[in-house]
């Protein structure tokens, strides 16, 4: 009952390739692929293997590898004496700003597109929201080095956060507010690049939604109940002039586990993402979630719905950067890019 | 059973450790035969119930005590608060709609439709469960291992948007809603004393599941048969086909057995064991036992094969109020769903549990069964005012 992804032919963007060739290296490295990392080496030990992907080799010019402890905000990057980070003690405040498009044109509730899908059926979008687990900016040298989000309002806590490009006009519903923007700081120093991940942290995303922190108790529509957790990435459109309804919801699938009896929640597909953006600097750059990559491939003119790791729309999982028969983290992301 | 009956009562209205032995040595003055162990069992638990668990099952003595978790004890109050909830329909995105909606209790809480109908119009893939005895369900839904409470539980139809059921659009909006209905706050108090703002989701849930828990359906014929009273001859007969191996060909008992008719139930004390799903041969789309998505089963989160088309085996009690049957509501009445059995499946298939094998089914055997289930309604479940509509 498995799919291979289909991947898309021309990669736009990348990739660890991209950002160790930033470390002057020219040795070929690889990404473990999450969940073959060592269980022992847990320094976030309640987090999904998913957002712990680590290059296996190290290459010897580069600085230390990403290691796990530096996807949790409150670990300090480790200062090794090559390491990029002229001093820790110096924060520097950035702003990581998003943008919706469906094919190149700007997202807006209502609006109508032609030409998205596989048939280039005219659609409306009426939601576009994503929660992102793990941001961390890239140096000049190719470490990692996470985003410490500060908290704010409805939309960021430490470690999660929610990007919203809906405003409830047209045939969205989902809340009058948008936010396009996460705010955090990283030690100062230059960045060339940026990761993330679309998610939530394991034991928020299993945990009782009525004592959740803000961006998911008030989030609308977030809540995946009977599948125990949250949609990480949601949009859904409408194709006017056919029976079509496309829906995308991607959050973690094929869970087994019994609360009740202490056996905690686990997920076999962690459906999330990891997406590697070079020539990112978050002074002049935004990042750019294109919904007509996401959805080029789908005939929107019949019911189309991604359900997280269902039997539908590999295609759109591989454009979120997800390998739709794993669950686990593909190599690119062709629907975000840096502009 | 006399003695476990004697220890349930003693576990549900004895006030504190004092009572608790007062009773125990009036139990025993009474020459029960009472085992020393069992009465020990039940003064601890006696001892670590909330003191304001009033509440009482008013369970016969053939049933056990359904498990509650431990930070959600029965209590009366919190029972009338569930009965409002349960009721009202401003908790729907269009008004129009609430639990009961989906869940009567003159159909023991069922619809009578083969699909349920959410408050927008849209149509559920499956049927709506009854939920007389849903407390000892070990799993809500039809097929989903991952909800064990109905605290949890309760979320999807409130919440979920894939169906639209009630469609409320958030936990902040379901607690401005019911915050802005004054005889709620009175209700909520009463139930979770002591807090600056009892009306929180948190508690909703709690007192949604309490009256969810207390929906005890146990005063059947059949029910009073086992208290001595009478069952006609073709209900006998039927009762040894469906609850005995007497005859090989019928083994309902095998999944719906026991005093809730259901393999599929836990209890109070009930050793933690993996929940049964079973597939019936309900579908076969592809050649190899699929059946047609969403309705694929515990398969529809787990997309593992071995579990396609895997359902929990829903209680017979008060069946004969909750047509259409299986999981779509695609067998119209009782006979169909035999037929369907004698059948060993209408799309019998390598999937199918092995239990289902096809074999002769006489006009007459199928009279007797129906008739057996027939006396499992419960017809005071129907009009229970406790049960009722409080608005």
């Amino acid at each position: 009952m498995l799919h291979r992804t289909h991947r898309r032919g021309s990669l736009l963007f990348t990739l660890w390739l991209t950002l160790a060739a930033c470390g002057d290296d020219d040795e070929p490295v690889e990404t473990v692929p999450p969940g073959e990392q060592t269980p022992g080496d847990a320094a976030t030990p309640s987090r999904d293997g998913s957002i712990d992907a680590a290059p296996s080799v190290d290459p010897p010019t580069n600085s230390a590898p990403l290691d796990a402890s530096l996807l949790d905000a409150n670990v300090q990057p480790d200062a090794s004496p090559d390491a990029a980070i002229a001093d820790a003690a110096t924060s520097r405040r950035v702003t990581i700003r998003f943008r919706a498009e469906v094919n190149g044109e700007p997202f807006a509730c209502g609006r109508e597109y032609a030409n998205t899908g596989a048939t280039g059926a005219t659609s409306t979008p009426s939601d576009f929201r994503f929660f992102v687990e793990t941001l961390a900016l890239v140096d000049g040298a190719g470490r990692e080095v996470p985003v410490e989000l500060e908290t704010r309002g409805d939309w960021q806590i430490p470690g999660l956060g929610l990007i919203d490009f809906e405003d409830a006009t047209g045939q969205c519903a989902a809340s009058a507010g948008t936010n396009t923007e996460l705010t955090g700081t990283v030690p100062a120093g230059e960045y060339v690049g940026l990761v993330f991940s679309n998610g939530i942290p394991e034991a928020l995303n299993h945990g009782d939604p009525a004592q959740a922190p803000a961006p998911l108790r008030n989030a609308p529509g977030t809540l995946w109940s009977w599948r125990s957790g949250y949609k990480f990435i949601l949009s859904s459109l409408a194709v006017p002039a056919s029976t079509g309804v496309g829906l995308i919801h991607v959050g973690a699938g094929a869970c087994t586990g019994d609360p009740v009896n202490g056996v905690a929640v686990t997920c076999a597909r962690p459906n999330r993402n990891r997406v590697q953006l070079a020539g990112f600097d978050p002074e002049r750059n935004v990042i750019v979630a294109d919904l007509g990559v996401v959805l080029a491939q789908t005939d929107l003119t019949v019911n189309s719905q991604c359900h997280g790791g269902g039997m539908v729309c590999p295609s759109g999982f591989a454009a979120l950067g997800i390998d739709h028969a794993s669950g686990r983290a593909a190599e690119s992301a062709p629907a975000f890019h840096v502009e | 059973m006399r003695a476990v009956a004697c220890l349930l009562l003693l576990s549900a209205c004895v006030e504190d450790d004092e009572a608790v032995m007062e009773a125990t040595m009036a139990a025993l003055d009474a020459a029960v035969p009472i085992d020393a162990a069992l009465v020990a069992d039940a003064i601890v638990e006696a001892a670590a119930a909330s003191p304001d668990a009033d509440f009482d099952w008013q369970l016969p003595a053939h049933f056990p005590r359904p498990r509650v978790p431990d930070d959600n004890p029965m209590t009366n109050a919190k029972v009338e608060l569930g009965r409002h909830l349960f009721y009202d329909t401003r908790l729907s995105i269009t008004g129009t709609h609430s639990c009961a909606s989906c869940h009567e209790q003159a159909r023991a809480f069922t619809d009578g439709r083969a699909t349920g109908l959410g408050a927008t119009g849209v149509h559920h893939p499956r049927g709506a469960s009854s939920l007389a005895n849903v407390a000892y369900n070990q799993t809500l839904a039809w097929a989903n291992p991952l909800l064990t409470t109905l605290e949890q539980q309760l979320l999807v139809p409130l919440l979920g948007d894939d169906p639209v059921e009630l469609g409320m659009r958030s936990i902040p909006q379901v607690e401005q809603v019911v915050r802005a209905i004054p005889r709620y706050r009175a209700l909520f108090d009463a139930a979770f004393p002591g807090h600056v703002e009892s009306i929180t989701m948190t508690h909703l849930q709690r007192a949604l599941a309490s009256f969810e828990r207390s929906l005890i359906s146990a005063r059947s014929p059949y029910d009073r048969y086992l208290q001595g009273a009478t069952l006609s001859e073709a209900a006998l007969r039927g009762m040894r086909l469906v609850t005995t191996d007497q005859d090989a060909r019928f083994a309902c008992h095998r999944c719906h057995g026991g005093f809730a008719f259901s393999d599929h139930v836990t209890w109070e004390g009930k050793p933690v064991q993996s929940a049964a799903f079973h597939q019936t041969g309900l579908y076969d789309v592809d050649g190899e036992g699929a059946y047609p998505a969403p309705n694929t089963g515990v398969h529809e989160l787990s997309f593992e094969d071995a579990d396609m088309g895997l359902f929990r085996a829903p209680t017979l009690r008060n069946v004969a109020l909750t047509a259409p049957y299986m999981h779509d509501g695609s067998l119209a009445t009782l006979e169909d769903v035999l037929d369907h059995y004698a059948r060993g499946g209408r799309a019998h298939s390598a999937r199918t549990d092995p239990l289902l094998q096809p074999f002769a089914l006489g006009d007459g055997e199928k009279r007797d069964v129906i008739e057996f289930l027939q006396s499992l309604t419960d017809e005071a479940l129907r009009i229970d005012p406790r049960f009722a509509n409080p608005w």
